[in-house]
């Protein structure tokens, strides 16, 4: 396992509370709607693709677009951003064990 | 105490958006429950003249449209349970050992209604299944409000029309149009009670 400080370092991206819950909730459950994210943030469409944009960048997520009974823009975690967010959950719980 | 907050802030999130997606799955259930079930049983009915279109004797029509009744009840039940355990295994693993007895229960109750209707004499059939739906919705309201679980109002409503609805059925004589009736008000309140769920899945998505 990788060390846990380091991994938190290198999860910096996740501090926003926003981009966190969004790796969270993609972690779980792999994909997830822009507008299903977006109400459950309770966040404009704007600051929700600034927040995406950045975690595309570090390419943790990747959006597309499929063809529903309307067109739908899916957000998807990548298998690196799976594993760079499990190793920063990892890194707090040991560093929260190591504060008990 | 900051990195808590956040991690507490993002279950709760996460929680949220299960039980959307729970909603949203049972919704369609009852969707596909209301149009597929009655619309399979009108053509067991009406089999001599829906055999007749298709070329195949009334005896292999209801066969076929059996077999396919009972293979839509099947994906349907196991979709809905796919998702309730999907719901219950993810945030919470306390939650989930509480809920799995619960799930079981009503499992069997749904599958016990709808094995009885196999007993009901053949002119009743309709109605035994009509019957069948309501009380199993009334059970499963039930099940849901003791153990502590989402209130379900849908299936409450969906329970009560759809056992009164086969009340008509001692009263009135000609059994053939009572059957038809029963089948459309399980399907419109099947559609309904599923279209209501689907809706109100999006209060889930709101943020808090």
């Amino acid at each position: 396992m990788s060390d846990p400080l380091e991994a938190l370092e290198r999860g910096e991206i996740f501090s926003a509370q926003h981009r966190f819950t969004i790796m969270f909730l993609l972690y779980l459950h792999k994909k997830a709607g822009f507008t299903e994210l977006q109400k459950l943030l309770g966040v404009t469409p704007g600051n929700l693709d600034h927040h995406l944009r950045k975690l595309a960048e570090a390419g943790y997520v990747k959006t597309r677009h499929v063809l529903d009974w309307r067109p739908l823009k899916v957000v998807e975690i990548t298998s690196l951003g799976a594993k760079e967010f499990r190793d920063y959950a990892t890194g707090m719980r040991e560093l929260l064990k190591l504060i008990k | 105490m900051e990195d808590l907050e956040r991690f507490s802030a993002a279950i709760k999130t996460v929680e949220r958006y299960e039980q959307y997606l729970y909603q949203r799955a049972m919704g369609l259930a009852l969707i596909v429950n209301g149009l597929v079930g009655p619309s399979v049983f009108f053509m067991v009915l009406k089999a001599d003249s829906f055999s007749a279109l298709l070329d195949m004797t009334p005896t292999m029509f209801s066969i076929v449209s059996t077999t396919l009744l009972t293979g839509v009840g099947i994906f349907a039940t196991i979709y809905l349970f796919a998702s309730a355990r999907v719901l219950f295994s993810k945030v919470s693993e306390s939650e989930n050992k509480h809920s799995l007895p619960f799930m079981l229960l009503i499992f069997c109750v749904w599958f016990f209604a709808f094995f009885l209707t196999r007993y009901v004499p053949e002119p009743f059939a309709g109605v035994g299944w009509s019957l069948a739906g309501g009380l199993a919705s009334l059970v499963t309201y039930m099940i849901m409000s003791v153990s502590g679980h989402m209130k379900r109002p849908e299936l409450l409503i969906i329970g009560f029309i759809n056992v009164a609805a086969c009340l008509p059925v001692f009263l009135y004589g000609d059994l053939l149009e009572v059957e038809v009736a029963v089948l459309a008000v399980y399907a419109l309140s099947f559609v309904c009670g599923g279209a209501y769920s689907t809706i109100n899945a999006n209060r889930y998505l709101e943020a808090a």
